[in-house]
């Protein structure tokens, strides 16, 4: 443990307790009074030339949306860059620079465009835009993995008149609609795909970029032409980067950042001071990620055993601080994609079980398992009190704690396991795959199980809708069954604002939006 | 004075040869694949880092590459970021007046504290000003600057809401604020070497005040004032000068803390970034940077030691 590690953050702890009760009758009202941070109010109550100001522990290097895939980042890139398909804050797809999409066979999919969108820079957007668009993505040398493989899916794009496009793909490929829902669908001005996008945006987004200074700061500011004008409430939104928790709380009880995202500890202490906090479920989740192909993990009876030597509600206790909820699937209770037939109690708590278990598997004798953690403190934490909670059934962890450089160690097929945070995917169908999926990015030697892969194979030739999210839950429900990787609980995404924010939802996958988000007049 | 300058130019220059050297070869030995992160990290395929790896010049073989960047440091090219892709140079200058800045004015508080109660203690050795200069210094030694940063910020910014508690305006942008976005950082910063220069200052001015010609000065009845301004100060500041070089690379070491503390967008916590993102190019610039600002600072001290001591000229 690091000098840091060991006296800044339980100094950090005392200080912000004594210094958010000192400030208890500051500038912000008191949880509750100023109602919830996603409550609307009525335009006489905005402050339309207010900036917002937000504090994001992320750092970001680029704004090149087809650079910049890492997930939770693109929160602001979506300031600038509209999708052609947006996401519901519970996940769902729902029209944004489309309006209607269809699959007029298993490879071909129509895009109907809105129609008297215009670019920043008052270039149209049309159907030869988004040809454009996806033809960057598919020969940009340097694309993240997120645009890059997706991209190279599609086979041809062809624009039918100005407002439809058709994306005919290699194969049947029914995600690639969550795809342009993220990255690969943000539309940039046909005038800037030329140039380096790496500090310069001109999208068809809410907010026009007026300066970025990589992982420091981004400032935008109100655009006034765009199609939804409801949609914008503020005259600029500035997200300043603050990798430190404390120093974003700090800033946000000073006055200097209206809104920003808070660790789990930092929840009572926030809301006993009067800065109001609002949390919502999100995909991403604390999990034993399993190489199936080493030794006892290949075994099923091995991995529930895992499962059930696993004190989950209190790990929510005390790594969650009471916020998340403990879960054997990849997702939420709340979430579509969830499998009401496996709830958490599925795996209680049980070290004889597990231990029954371990011994029908033929690890009557205990078994050991080598468990990559990366060396930040909430990682090392949860390895260690997994190492004490299984030990009682008999499995013993041995904790590799290296820099996060050397994740691909786990990958690689170094060690058994690799215990870390799964930040998500808008497709549940991705997150699914990508663990346990045949391919799957996290998934070393691509260990599966047939008929999980059967079920995977059949959800992607499945076309978005009913049916596919069915599918998806009883995916999940055998991944659950199966144990194909051993998820601990759901996370929550914490925001903290100084009362003043309206109309902003936090989004379960990830990737917020400010549609809609403003300040209230004579506040804060 | 100009051959004792030339002389410390001349030897620093296989100073900073080393330190490139060794710069260089750290980072090849460190653990951790940047062009698995500059492909896109745990998703990348084998074929996406092969080709980051090739876009990156990370397959070239390590002498040639170390040519180049050798090349790149007289021709001004240290390369661009792996992931942001801004040129090193660039990135640098737009952090270094952050840093810069701090640093100036951790050295302005630690002189503002450090020459008063040096001077006071060790003209009343014994007393109480001496004893309570003392402890006060232990305890600016002994305590670590990001916890006197977070109690400033409990006080100053979040309390008395006298000071920001975070952030940095340009001095371009408005000098006040620039000020005033300083404040707080810089003696969290400074206050260290505050104590550190105050109790070398008392001891070196002790010795000096215990020669027989500040003897002869007070026996001619000069004034306190008048010894210790005019005869001791010259002579006692020689050694502090040497604390005042080394407290230059410990304060370029403190700034990655209180940039942090105070979010300041400055080489500290370029660094921090650079190196959990292996983002080689960044870190071998910041890293050549800072040696050139010790080597610089050093070279100051040994001037100044040349002015203050006219036989070390010829040294």
């Amino acid at each position: 443990m690091s000098l840091r590690e060991r006296v800044v953050a339980p100094m950090a702890v005392v200080v912000a307790a004594a210094s958010l009760a000192a400030c208890g009758g500051g500038g912000a009202d008191p949880a509750g009074e100023a109602g919830p941070i996603s409550a609307s109010a009525a335009p006489g109550d905005l402050d339309t030339s207010a900036t917002l100001t937000f504090a994001d522990p992320f750092q970001n290097d680029t704004i090149d949306p087809a650079k910049n895939d890492s997930g939770f980042p693109t929160r602001q890139l979506n300031l600038v860059y509209d999708r052609l398909i947006g996401i519901s804050p519970s996940g769902e797809l729902v029209p944004q620079l489309a309006t209607k999409w269809e699959f007029a066979n298993p490879t071909t999919l129509r895009l109907t465009l809105r129609s008297g969108v215009k670019f920043q820079d008052g270039a149209p957007f049309d159907a030869a835009a988004v040809v454009k668009n996806l033809d960057r993505s598919r020969e940009m040398p340097d694309a993240g993995p997120a645009v890059s493989a997706p991209a190279a899916s599609i086979k041809d794009m062809k624009a039918s008149g100005t407002d439809v496009v058709e994306i005919t793909l290699k194969k049947p490929r029914y995600s690639i609609l969550y795809d342009l829902a993220q990255n690969l669908g943000m539309m940039i001005s046909p005038g800037s795909l030329s140039g380096s996008l790496d500090r310069a945006a001109v999208g068809a987004g809410m907010y026009k970029l007026v300066e970025f200074k990589p992982g420091v700061s981004a400032t935008y500011k109100r655009w006034d032409g765009y199609w939804d004008a409801g949609a914008v409430k503020l005259a600029g939104f500035v997200v300043k980067s603050i990798p430190d928790a404390q120093t974003r709380i700090n800033a946000l009880q000073s006055g200097q950042v209206t809104m920003s995202l808070i660790d789990e500890s930092q929840v009572d202490d926030a809301k006993g001071a009067g800065v109001r906090v609002s949390e919502k479920a999100t995909v991403s989740a604390w999990t034993m990620f399993l190489n199936m192909t080493r030794g006892g993990l290949k075994n099923e009876q091995v991995r529930q055993a895992l499962s059930y030597a696993i004190d989950r509600k209190s790990l929510v206790e005390t790594l969650g601080h009471g916020h998340g909820e403990p879960t054997v699937q990849m997702f939420p209770s709340t979430y579509e994609a969830y499998s009401k037939d496996w709830p958490a109690t599925k795996y209680p708590f049980d070290a004889a079980k597990a231990k029954e278990l371990l011994a029908g598997a033929g690890y009557g004798n205990g078994a050991k398992f080598s468990a990559l953690i990366l060396n930040r403190p909430l990682d090392k934490q949860l390895g260690q009190a997994l190492q004490r909670m299984v030990k009682p059934a008999g499995i013993t962890l041995e904790l590799k704690v290296v820099e996060p450089a050397r994740y691909s160690m786990f990958t690689d097929g170094e060690v058994d396991m690799f215990l870390g945070r799964w930040g998500g995917r808008a497709d549940p169908a991705d997150t699914l795959n990508s663990n346990a999926g045949k391919g799957g990015f996290i998934n070393p030697g691509s260990g599966t199980t047939p008929e999980f892969q059967t079920l995977m194979d059949k959800i992607e030739t499945t076309p978005t809708g009913d049916a596919r999210t069915k599918l998806v839950q009883e995916a999940s429900a055998l991944f659950a069954q199966q144990q194909l990787d051993i998820p601990v609980f759901a996370r929550r995404s914490i925001f903290a604002d100084n009362g003043c924010v309206v109309g902003f939802t936090p989004y379960m996958v990830g990737a917020d939006e400010y549609r809609g988000v403003g300040v209230r007049k004579n506040c804060g | 004075m100009l051959r004792l300058l030339a002389r410390r130019l001349l030897m620093s220059v296989p100073i900073l040869v080393i330190v490139t050297f060794v710069v260089f070869f750290l980072l090849e030995i460190a653990p951790g694949d940047p062009a698995r992160l500059a492909a896109g990290g745990q998703a990348a395929s084998a074929a996406d880092v092969a080709e980051a790896r090739h876009r990156l010049g990370l397959d070239e073989p390590l002498w040639t590459r170390y040519w180049h960047f050798i090349e790149g440091l007289f021709t001004g090219d240290l390369g661009q970021s792996i992931f942001s892709g801004q040129p090193v140079l660039s990135a640098i200058a737009e952090r270094a007046p952050v840093s810069l800045s701090l640093m100036a004015g951790a050295l302005i508080v630690a002189m503002l504290i450090a020459l008063p109660a040096g001077i006071i203690a060790a003209t009343r050795p014994g007393g109480i000003a001496d004893r309570v200069v003392m402890l006060i210094s232990a305890g600016g030694v002994a305590m670590p600057n990001f916890l006197i940063g977070l109690l400033l910020v409990l006080v100053f910014a979040l309390n008395l809401q006298i000071f920001p508690a975070t952030g940095y305006v340009p001095f371009e942008q408005s000098p006040a604020r620039w000020f005033q976005s300083l404040v707080l950082p810089s003696v969290a910063l400074g206050v260290a070497a505050a104590a550190e220069i105050a109790r070398f200052l008392r001891a070196s001015m002790l010795d000096v005040l215990d020669q027989d010609y500040i003897r002869t000065a007070r026996a001619k009845g000069i004034g306190v004032r008048g010894v210790v301004g005019k005869h001791a100060m010259k002579n006692a500041f020689a050694p502090v000068l040497t604390v005042l070089g080394l407290q230059v690379r410990i304060l370029l070491g403190g700034t990655v803390v209180i940039e942090q503390i105070f979010n300041l967008p400055g080489l500290g916590s370029l660094t921090v970034k650079a190196v959990f993102d292996r983002d080689y190019p960044i870190i071998q610039g910041v890293a050549i940077s800072a040696a050139l600002v010790v080597v610089v600072a050093n070279i100051l001290v040994d001037v100044a030691y040349g002015y203050l001591n006219p036989k070390l000229r010829a040294a």
